[in-house]
């Protein structure tokens, strides 16, 4: 026996056994479920909050706005009940 | 030197902006009242509630309303107003009308700035029944008031007298 026997029996090609392919598709399979999860977990939480966020910013504008027309509305009132006072003031003093 | 220099740029932001009127100073009135109607914006809600409202009202830096309902006259007197008019004195606002009736008195103040344009709006209305105290603080055009109509709100023309659509 020499060498190069020994290299060409050592790196002859053998033929997988039946079951490999599903072996290596089993041992797979979870990890890349675990990185979809970790993949999407990402994501939603790069999208939601935000989201939330731009969500809940709206809705405060949206409640201030509606507070400040009332306000302006209440201004507006009673500068329109001063104005017909002075122009009941103004009538009677001709 | 430094020191000075800290303390001025510490004291800028107070000269700026006047000090607002305290409502707590009311709390006599709203003790006695049937019901209250209290709207308070300034600073960031303010600036969100006029961006939605176009450009009339984005120079506003604060809006104050406070208006008391009671059930029965003789439920508040003159004096319970006092800290709205002394506060306005204080600050040198300009009493621009002052309506007095038997029983009902209205006031408008206003803090003008040099182009025209009003830096403050108060307006102090009593009735037997009810009081309602308005502070508009911030640039705002006479005219703006007119844009409310746009919202529903009965529109006025302040200069001339008269109620449109």
């Amino acid at each position: 026996m020499n060498l190069e026997d020994d290299l060409r029996r050592a790196l002859q090609r053998e033929a997988a056994p039946p079951d490999f392919a599903a072996r290596v598709l089993a041992r797979t399979r979870p990890r890349r479920a675990f990185l979809f999860a970790v993949a999407a977990a990402v994501t939603v939480a790069a999208l939601v909050p935000p989201g939330i966020y731009q969500y809940r910013q709206r809705q405060k504008a949206t409640e201030a706005r509606d507070q400040l027309v009332l306000a302006l509305s209440i201004t507006q009132v009673q500068l329109l009940h001063i104005q017909q006072q002075i122009q009941h003031h103004t009538r009677h003093a001709q | 030197m430094k020191l000075t220099w800290i303390l001025i740029a510490a004291a800028l932001p107070a000269l700026a902006q006047q000090p607002g009127f305290d409502f707590k100073s009311l709390d006599k009135l709203a003790a006695n009242a049937k019901e209250t109607t209290n709207i308070n914006l300034e600073g960031d809600a303010l600036k969100a509630a006029a961006g939605l409202m176009g450009d009339a009202f984005r120079n506003l830096t604060s809006v104050n309303v406070h208006s008391y309902e009671f059930a029965k006259t003789g439920q508040y007197n003159e004096q319970d107003l006092a800290p709205v008019r002394t506060f306005l004195k204080s600050l040198n606002w300009t009493k621009i009308v002052d309506v007095k009736e038997s029983d009902e008195t209205s006031e408008i103040y206003l803090q003008a700035l040099p182009d025209g344009k009003i830096a403050g709006l108060a307006v102090l209305v009593a009735e037997p029944k009810e009081v309602t105290v308005v502070f508009l603080q911030g640039a705002l055009d006479p005219r703006d008031l007119k844009k409310l109509g746009g919202l529903g709100i009965p529109n006025i023309e302040l200069d001339h007298g008269g109620k449109k659509d």
